[in-house]
């Protein structure tokens, strides 16, 4: 059946919009995950050392972090770093805001990697002998990574879709493409849905191809 | 020479072959020289929480000694082992690998100071060990498992490694499987890659944690036969937990019986494990060896 | 731009959006917990024409973005002549969304029982209903609860998302002030402590409701924090750059 007033010609016509904003939402994945990826690092790496005011501190934040909305975050970037002087983009703004609100999980996800390592790998290592060092690149990480890499696969694909948030903050993503012609227009069913149904169509065959891609490692 | 002939610090006058009864008068509780031991504890011990592992031990250790730890799970003897190699640090005492401390140095006056770990990592050159549950490093393959020490501890060549790697796992008999991992291995395959990986760099010492438990029963023959000609071919001083009471009777000069964190028992395998002094001894081995 | 204002005098306005906030995180969470259920057993269900709606449901609650199914519900609803309040909307996204995660928690529950359970059960002559609610639904909440502390603690973030659809909640009433007082600084760092203290409150109720159902039930679970270091041996952290 027909849904109610669907019209294919103005459907179409909103996909150049669309794909426009759909360009600033993959970059804006890309990046925000760049970030969270080397900032979640640092935060891990300091969670390791023996000096407990900074584990405590870089646990506060990691706390603080994962238990506010990334909406305020957002907000709370986008105003008060022209304050500071820090004048940027909006898209950076959003960015950055995606990046340090997934470094709070992505320290997680590295962390879990590393105390998975059984610890037996532990002990062979120290008992041959092994540099520090090389225990960490030779034997530890190499084994932190087939748990780690995957989970970071699904936290691209979570943030891709949360990036529809930036909206808020004035970045012109795919979503914001879709509200702007259906405020404009009037008519929000087809930009709408188009978007969604884009957000669905690459979160899923991106998850189904890392589940692929995780089964074969395994067996390789 | 093989590697494992190269292993020996010195050959054995009559040739390849330990001879049981010849070391009888040197398996006694001590060595003859009290500072020739080349493994030397003093009043060491542990405890975990609550419990006490082990109670004031004195164990001393004459080169070449092949040592049978046997006892019921919870007696100590794998602690015993874990603290010989710095896997664990002693509540009290102290441990001497081939006459220098493990976690102590001299200090001016000569007087024994706290050391940490960079004086354990020296002195664990000396001394091997090999696990029960084999901690083989999976992402590489028994050939580079091998390797790994010789390229980063001993800092030889890729080449040199190679040859020495490729070497010691000929000698264990895996000469067919250098380039698959650990996953396309037997338990019994496994755990020879471990003993050629703790092998390679020619320690004084080598430690055997129950190196056949954690195997299906027609996988320990393999290993246990490796072990033998390890006994037979080298010079090495070799202390073995185990529950093969048959083995530990046919290699071993000295056996070693725990119970709740004290040695009760500590002579050669003809009177330990045939005639016990010790009731605990007897009602251990005739529980063992009923099975 | 009310110059002669300050944030202390809105503080009571924006105070009054925390029961909105928390009305709308438990009515999601109080949809999301049946609908999770119902959907972990349509998927593991034996007859076809359950499994695919059941994953179909998940496949497309999980895979698009939240905030468009929010928008879809308050924007395009109302074409096909669905006309929800905002509440009602924003709650009911909130709840299929969450709730699709959230099966795979129950299905995760469900596996972690022993099969010995079944066959116990199945020999003992219990109905499958008994068996559920007496037998594996027991043993798989100390499991559960700890995934379902965190996903209260997701809610109450995700509640935030309502504010885009006219819901007066806390950032709603944040964003509202700054705009009319000029200084966002503080509303929002404000506004960001009150959702932090929310959500020490709710990981605090979770956990008394871990160690209730502990008690009851015998079997020891999982902790539940927010944060924790890093576990590595000593040795590999002193000198390891």
């Amino acid at each position: 059946m027909n849904a109610i007033g669907w019209n294919w010609s103005f459907a179409l016509s909103t996909l150049p919009a669309l794909l426009a904003g759909f360009r600033l939402t993959v970059l804006a994945t890309l990046l925000g995950s760049a970030l969270a990826f080397a900032l979640g690092l640092a935060l891990t790496l300091l969670r390791m050392t023996r000096h407990a005011p900074l584990t405590l501190i870089v646990n506060a934040f990691v706390s603080f972090v994962r238990g506010t909305p990334l909406l305020v975050q957002l907000y709370v970037l986008f105003y008060v770093l022209p304050k500071w002087g820090v004048s940027t983009s909006a898209f950076v703004t959003g960015v950055v805001g995606l990046g340090v609100y997934y470094s709070a999980s992505t320290s997680e996800v590295y962390r879990a990697g590393i105390e998975g390592v059984a610890p037996g790998q532990w002990e062979a290592a120290l008992t041959l002998g092994l540099p520090i060092r090389r225990v960490w690149s030779g034997v530890i990480l190499p084994q932190a990574m087939r748990t780690v890499l995957p989970v970071l696969g699904n936290q691209v694909i979570a943030m891709f879709k949360e990036t529809s948030l930036l909206s808020t903050i004035t970045v012109m993503e795919m979503l914001a493409q879709a509200t702007n012609i259906g405020s404009i227009q009037y008519r929000y069913v087809e930009p709408l849905t188009l978007a969604g149904a884009l957000y669905f169509v690459i979160s899923y065959v991106s998850a189904k191809g890392l589940r692929r891609l995780e089964v074969g490692h395994v067996n390789a | 020479m093989s590697t494992l002939e190269a292993v020996a610090a010195t050959r054995d006058a009559s040739g390849a072959n330990t001879n049981l009864s010849a070391n009888a008068s040197t398996s006694m509780s001590s060595t003859a020289n009290g500072d020739q031991a080349i493994v030397a504890m003093s009043g060491v011990s542990k405890s975990y929480g609550e419990r006490r592992i082990l109670d004031a031990i004195d164990l001393r250790v004459a080169p070449r000694q092949r040592i049978a730890l046997i006892g019921p799970s919870g007696s100590g003897k794998t602690t015993i082992l874990r603290l010989a190699i710095g896997l664990i640090r002693p509540d009290a005492g102290t441990i001497e690998i081939d006459g220098t401390h493990l976690w102590h140095t001299r200090g001016a006056n000569g007087a024994l100071v706290d050391a940490g770990e960079r004086q354990a990592r020296r002195v664990r050159r000396r001394i091997g060990i090999v696990f029960q549950h084999f901690n083989l490093f999976p992402h590489m393959t028994a050939l580079a498992n091998v390797r790994e020490p010789l390229v980063h501890v001993l800092g030889l060549s890729r080449d040199e490694s190679d040859a020495r790697a490729i070497d010691l796992l000929t000698q264990v008999g895996l000469k067919d499987h250098l380039n698959k991992r650990p996953a396309q291995l037997s338990g019994g395959q496994q755990q020879r890659v471990a003993i050629a990986r703790s092998l390679a760099l020619r320690p004084k010492v080598m430690l055997f944690d129950e190196v056949t438990s954690a195997l299906d029963p027609e996988l320990v023959n393999e290993v246990l036969r490796v072990v033998r000609e390890l006994a037979h071919a080298s010079d090495m001083t070799m202390l073995m937990v185990t529950h093969e009471i048959q083995f530990a009777a046919d290699i071993a000069d000295r056996v070693l019986m725990f119970d709740n964190g004290r040695i009760i028992e500590d002579g050669p395998p003809a009177q330990v494990l045939k005639d016990p002094v010790e009731a605990r001894t007897r009602s251990f081995l005739r529980a063992v060896l009923e099975r | 731009m009310d110059a002669s204002k300050t944030l202390v005098d809105y503080l009571p306005f924006l105070l009054m959006g925390i029961p909105v906030t928390l009305e709308v995180t438990v009515l999601s969470m109080a949809l999301a917990l049946p609908v999770a259920l119902l959907l972990a057993l349509g998927r593991s269900a034996p007859h076809a024409w359950l499994r695919w709606p059941a994953g179909f449901v998940i496949e497309l609650f999980r895979g698009s973005s939240s905030l468009v199914q929010l928008f879809w519900a308050f924007y395009v609803l109302p074409f096909f002549g669905i006309d929800l309040p905002a509440l009602v909307a924003g709650v009911l996204v909130l709840g299929l969304n969450e709730g699709s995660y959230l099966s795979e928690v129950f299905r995760a529950g469900f596996a972690s029982v022993p099969d010995g359970q079944r066959e116990a059960s199945l020999t003992l002559g219990f109905s499958p209903w008994y068996r559920f609610f007496r037998v594996t639904l027991p043993q798989a909440l100390p499991v559960m609860i700890p995934p379902f502390g965190n996903a209260l603690i997701v809610m109450l973030k995700f509640s935030s998302l309502v504010s885009l659809v006219t819901i007066r909640d806390l950032s709603f009433r944040a964003n509202l002030i700054a705009t009319s007082l000029g200084e966002s600084a503080a509303v929002f760092g404000v506004v960001m402590v009150i959702y932090y203290a929310l959500a020490l409150m709710l990981s605090a109720l979770a956990r008394q409701l871990e160690a209730a159902v502990d008690a009851r039930v015998g079997r020891p679970s999982k902790g539940f924090r927010l944060s924790a270091r890093v576990n590595v041996p000593q040795w590999a952290i002193g000198a390891k750059s």
